[in-house]
């Protein structure tokens, strides 16, 4: 039985390297790029009509856009609808990256800290720069909120650090563990279907079953990493 | 385990940055204003469809106070033939009445004065009657003492 850990082993198609930095095309870039195609294209096509009647494949960018739409409003107000692109294309990103993971082969890169943690910090760092342009100084008062006393300061100031840092560390880990863990789950109950012989078929069914959890979680944690990154961006803009 | 393999990072993060932001960027010019737009059309006829319902519906509305109006003036106008010609009706059966009642009147008062003069007319013939017939009891009685004058008085004292 093949190490089940194996499948999140990152190996370079084209090395790359600028000085001593190591930028390869790696397996991870390969599938990052693929969710860029793949949604666009896919988006693409099924919006290619445009009819005002929706078919049954233009109904399906219509519903992400408004559901999208919908979480900006009720976590941001109507103001954060001008972060819309990057929400939707967070969603996008790590639905199409949890998704195309589960084709037979591929590899996932939303199991990956890096990559997860490098979206995340992206999302932090959008949060910050549209906090400051909003509030100029007053966003230092997200570590020191109004009405507790300035002795507190040097206790709550911490706090405050500590959370802000802890946001976008659940968030990585929330969908890394998830990911991770869902695959090594389908790869240990494949490995017991040669071992089996032709009791193998109860794993074969029973693998078939987790794929289409697996699906369902791939787009929950899509959903729950979405919905987070807008009440950050919610706290940015109103917070305390 | 791969995922704590620092060697990789850098090259993870390039890509993510690189194929992240091409996709914003895809996504912000090219796919979200398509739908945006689609969107929006279809809520432009929402909002005509429902405009073009509103003005029809006004219109209706319109028509049945017309309809309302014409109703009220046909059942005034109605309304004012009737009472005149109720009016007319009670007039024309008043002075009948009062013709009948004036013509009855006058009847019973001449009756009354006919029948007034028939009665003096009865009790003179009755006086001269009664006065000739105790005369000839008299007379029969063979009674000298009481002559046609006492009897004459007796009769008045009797009706009076």
């Amino acid at each position: 039985m093949s190490n089940p850990m194996e499948q999140f082993v990152i190996k370079p198609i084209i090395p790359i390297k600028i000085g001593d930095i190591d930028i390869s095309f790696t397996n991870s870039a390969l599938f990052m790029v693929l969710a860029v195609v793949v949604s666009t294209l896919l988006l693409g096509f099924c919006i290619r009509k445009r009819t005002i009647i929706p078919s049954v494949a233009q109904s399906v960018p219509e519903t992400i856009y408004e559901f999208i739409n919908s979480l900006i409003k009720e976590n941001v107000g109507t103001e954060g609808l001008k972060y819309f692109p990057f929400i939707f294309t967070v969603f996008l990103f790590v639905a199409f990256g949890n998704m195309l993971g589960l084709l037979p082969y591929a590899f996932t890169f939303t199991s990956h800290l890096a990559a997860v943690g490098g979206l995340s910090l992206i999302a932090l760092l959008f949060n910050v720069i549209i906090g400051i342009k909003k509030k100029k100084w007053g966003y230092l008062r997200t570590f020191m909120p109004k009405g507790i006393p300035a002795a507190l300061a040097p206790l709550i100031i911490p706090i405050e650090m500590i959370s802000f840092l802890s946001k976008p560390f659940s968030l990585t880990v929330r969908l890394v563990a998830n990911m991770t863990v869902g695959h090594i789950m389908l790869k240990i109950i494949a490995g017991f279907v040669l071992a089996l012989g032709v009791g193998g078929i109860i794993p074969i069914v029973f693998n078939s079953g987790i794929v289409v959890f697996e699906l369902f979680i791939a787009l929950l944690q899509a959903f729950i990493y979405t919905v987070l990154s807008c009440i950050y961006l919610g706290d940015a803009i109103h917070s305390h | 385990m791969p995922q704590l393999d620092i060697s990789t990072f850098t090259s993870q993060l390039f890509w993510l940055c690189v194929s992240f932001f091409s996709m914003l960027f895809i996504m912000s010019k090219f796919i979200i204003p398509k739908i945006g737009d689609i969107l929006a059309q279809r809520q432009r006829k929402i909002d005509d469809y429902l405009h073009k319902a509103h003005m029809t519906r006004q219109q209706a509305e319109e028509s049945l106070n017309k309809y309302h109006q014409a109703l009220a003036d046909a059942t005034r106008k109605a309304d004012e033939t009737l009472r005149k010609t109720q009016e007319e009706l009670n007039s024309f059966i008043t002075g009948k009445q009062n013709e009948l009642r004036d013509e009855l009147h006058r009847k019973i008062i001449e009756g009354e004065a006919e029948i007034a003069a028939g009665k003096a007319e009865a009790l003179v013939k009755v006086r001269e009657m009664s006065a000739e017939l105790a005369g000839d009891i008299i007379k029969k009685l063979d009674i000298s003492v009481i002559n046609a004058a006492d009897i004459k008085n007796a009769i008045k004292k009797i009706e009076q």
